[in-house]
């Protein structure tokens, strides 16, 4: 035995030292290659039975949890109301051992503050007070704030999530400082959290963000707003002053979906803004707020506009139908730009009688192009 | 004499360093990738995505989807495209010339009539014969366009004008789509704060999957051997690859199955080329390159969420049509665009994504063709050195292996759709046994697309399709 390894390690060393650099090197490759493919395949099966493990282990928590929660809300009335909060306490941390829930472990509180969070968003009243309550009593409110000072940035945004959700109001100015974060994604989650959680002046950091609000991040606060519990909406032409041309556009997209009329001479001013986005978000405010206060302006820079501010101005008549844009319409009619003239023709045909009149006396002496245009215009099923 | 020996010292080095160049490559994309999908991940590990489906201020997208002799899946097709999750979007179906009764089965199935649709032709594309509408409200989202038959590329660009919105999906029709797809996809149209030209996702096999009411409800692994390779080549070409090639903003291919596109830019770009069979990556080259002769910012976003299924061919017949068109188109993107090539003007496009195209994807196969027919020559003369040959086949053996456990191992960290008991183990047999049984026929397919591309064969090749099994 010994005589056959002996000769096997001497073959091997002779044909290592006699091998050419190609095969020297494609040797070496060779068994990294193999050694690395044996420890993925070891990797793999040893992250599925871990996985599965915990999965296993989650889902059996979480199920205790649930249960332990559903007695929270079936007993809510004997276990919540007229007792201290340590009697409370006792109750709760009875039943907890009852389920066999170890509230110490940090995989079991986070579970308990996911699903509290879950059924909190969908009760109201007494009973979602009381789950609150639990929350408090639990420290899982702690727990959450601790998060906070975590480095991970996802940490922190699930930590605000949490404050904001259960409204932990005495968070609220731990969460200031995130709200201008160079991370989107935190900055996002703490302005959010911030709205929610303010009850005063929810919107504050408007004023000093200098930070980027891309529109994922507009959709999500407005997102917040629309659902917002303590309801401010505040009057946002307060910050179009900012020097944060996001927080511009953000503010005149909320004045057009909140209809606030106070801000027209602002929406006025910014109708001829240097930007094109900000320029176009103005005019489709005026639209939202279908004031014919714009149109004058809009007239006046529609021929020396951009194709985008020139789409926005026409999109604007189209809701407004005042008479003195009417001459203006059936001129555009004629633009050379295709989707301005079908525009032009749209808004014409809302004006109930004249316009439908007009584009149906025009159609019999229109081009093809033109004839096209008035009859998809005609035509309400599109 | 001397040019033999040049040949063969040519061979036996060449060969090695040409396989250790595309092996480094791989493996530097497979590291790069596994970072940005981590990064992904984390990203997206709490997204809400309800906040676009419900906003207001969501952008409107039209989905368009070309059809020709659909008729026996359409109706079905066009259900499941009416359930997305979306707030605000049209689906355009084009009929291109369908031989078959697709266009009268849609008319009944959805009460459809004929509108006066003013069609903008910003590109030239066949005649359009008619554009209906439904006469029942809940099928308002709906439009379908009948056209003269001009092949896909052409029913794409009917649809794109006209498309009412800014934004606009490009989707095959006989192709599942998760619900989410759209919402997930034009996240990065919001988020990102360059413009964001295009945004492709993750294609996956559908073979032997449940599927029920339009939907994927349970994946399976496929249980015929090809389409399992296919899998495996997916999975390795969607999740090592496309992640890095998309944080270097340097993504040439977004699937002709499912893209997100800027109409403006695809516009500005003359839309679809109907002059080749790789029609989707020609798009999105031309698109990057109309950008960088425009001096734009820009980006074309790739996300490694599985949001799209699709029948993977089941007969070599069929696979080897496909692999001999994307080898054709490939080739023709690159011909067409060679100004391109290694051109600093075009930045990391010019000088790496469209070389490493030309080198690693086109190329390889042509000098795996004549390494091989050079390793019989010299079998045959009795000048091949063995050990050479043997220990390079090894090694390269052993590296797409790696490769592959690598691919399955991101798949298990990341979107885990292979659970059942024996799954793993059939995906690392599949890798095991790819390089010797399937990759010999890639290769053979692609020398094929190379010999019919230059003796002129132009045609897609029929793509028979067996359907999903439903439920």
């Amino acid at each position: 035995m010994e005589q056959t390894i002996y000769s096997l390690v001497n073959y091997l060393v002779l044909f290592w030292k006699n091998a050419p650099p190609v095969v020297k090197i494609s040797t070496a490759l060779l068994l990294l290659f193999t050694l690395v493919s044996i420890l993925t395949v070891v990797i793999v099966i040893f992250s599925r039975v871990i996985i599965s493990y915990k999965t296993r282990r989650n889902n059996d928590i979480t199920e205790r949890v649930k249960t332990f929660l559903s007695i929270m809300i079936a007993l809510e009335e004997e276990i919540f109301e007229a007792n201290t909060d340590e009697s409370i306490l006792n109750t709760i941390t009875a039943y907890l051992k009852e389920e066999h829930i170890k509230i110490k472990d940090s995989t079991t509180r986070q579970i308990l503050t996911q699903e509290l969070l879950l059924i909190h968003q969908e009760l109201a009243g007494n009973t979602a007070d009381n789950l609150r309550k639990l929350f408090f009593l639990l420290r899982l409110d702690k727990d959450a704030i601790r998060k906070l000072r975590r480095k991970d940035w996802l940490k922190k945004a699930k930590a605000i999530h949490v404050l904001a959700q259960m409204d932990v109001i005495e968070a609220v100015n731990l969460l200031l400082p995130y709200t201008n974060d160079a991370n989107p994604h935190l900055r996002m989650e703490a302005q959010m959290g911030y709205i929610q959680l303010h009850k005063d002046h929810p919107f504050d950091f408007l004023a000093y963000v200098d930070e980027d609000i891309s529109e994922w991040h507009q959709l999500n606060l407005f997102a917040t707003i629309a659902q917002n519990k303590n309801g401010i909406v505040p009057a946002f032409k307060t910050w179009l002053n900012s020097k944060n041309e996001y927080v511009i556009v953000f503010c005149l997209k909320m004045i057009g979906h909140y209809t606030q009329l106070d801000a027209i001479s602002d929406l006025l001013r910014f109708m001829q803004h240097p930007d094109v986005t900000i320029r176009c978000a103005a005019i489709f405010a005026l639209q939202k707020l279908e004031t014919e206060e714009g149109v004058a302006t809009a007239l006046t820079m529609f021929d020396t506009a951009d194709t985008d501010t020139k789409q926005a101005i026409l999109n604007f008549f189209t809701e407004i139908r005042a008479e003195s844009v009417k001459p203006f319409l059936k001129k555009n009619l004629f633009n050379d730009d295709f989707n301005l003239a079908l525009t032009a023709a749209k808004a014409l045909n809302n004006y109930p009688d004249s316009g439908r009149a007009f584009l149906e006396e025009l159609l019999p002496e229109t081009d093809n192009r033109m004839h096209k245009i008035i009859k998809h215009a005609l035509d309400n099923r599109i | 004499m001397w040019a033999y020996d040049i040949l063969n010292n040519l061979y036996t080095n060449g060969i090695l360093y040409f396989a250790i160049l595309i092996m480094s490559s791989y493996v530097l994309l497979g590291i790069y990738s596994g970072k940005e999908m981590a990064v992904y991940l984390k990203k997206n590990s709490y997204v809400n995505y309800r906040s676009i489906l419900v906003s207001p201020t969501s952008p409107a997208i039209s989905i368009i989807a070309p059809a020709y002799n659909e008729a026996n899946t359409i109706v079905e097709n066009v259900r499941s495209l009416l359930s997305l999750h979306y707030g605000n979007f049209e689906i355009i179906i084009v009929n291109d010339g369908s031989k078959d009764d697709s266009l009268e089965r849609l008319i009944a199935a959805y009460n459809l009539v004929e509108v006066d649709f003013a069609v903008n032709e910003q590109i030239p594309t066949k005649a359009v014969r008619g554009i209906f509408k439904s006469t029942n409200p809940a099928f308002g989202k709906l439009v379908i366009v009948d056209k003269d038959n001009g092949g896909k590329a052409d029913a794409l660009n009917v649809g794109i004008n006209v498309s009412q919105y800014a934004l606009i999906t490009c989707i095959d029709v006989d192709c599942i789509i998760e619900q989410d797809a759209l919402l997930k996809m034009v996240k990065p149209y919001l988020e990102e704060t360059d413009t964001v030209i295009a945004t492709g996702g993750v294609i996956r096999v559908a073979n032997s999957c449940t599927v029920e009411d339009g939907r994927i409800t349970r994946v399976q692994l496929p249980n015929e051997w090809l389409p399992r390779f296919q899998v495996l080549e997916y999975i390795r070409a969607f999740l090592l690859g496309r992640m890095a090639w998309s944080k270097l903003n340097g993504l040439l291919l977004i699937s002709g199955a499912l893209g997100l596109f800027d109409k403006a830019i695809v516009i500005k770009s003359g839309g679809y080329n109907h002059h080749t069979v790789g029609e989707d990556m020609e798009l999105v080259v031309r698109m990057r390159r109309y950008m960088h002769e425009h001096k734009l910012d820009y980006k074309v976003v790739y996300i490694p969420d599985p949001l799209c299924w699709t029948e993977a061919p089941d007969t070599t017949k069929i696979l080897g049509r496909q692999r001999n068109r994307w080898t054709r188109g490939t080739a023709e993107t690159l011909w067409i665009h060679r100004a391109m090539f290694m051109n600093p003007k075009y930045g990391l496009l010019g000088i790496l994504s469209v070389p490493y195209w030309f080198f690693f994807e086109w190329l390889a196969p042509i000098i795996e063709l004549f390494g091989m027919l050079f390793s019989i020559l010299l079998m045959f003369t009795g000048n091949l050195n063995w050990q050479v040959f043997l220990i390079l086949l090894a090694m390269v053996y052993t590296f797409s292996v790696m490769l592959s456990s690598i691919a399955i191992l991101f798949e298990e960290l990341s979107y885990r759709q292979y659970t059942r008991r024996g799954d793993l183990f059939r995906l690392f047999m599949v890798a095991l046994l790819e390089p010797i049984i399937h990759h010999p026929r890639i290769v053979y397919w692609a020398i094929m697309g190379n010999i019919d591309l230059i003796t002129g064969k132009k045609n897609w090749g029929e793509m028979t399709r067996t359907g999903f099994a439903t439920k």
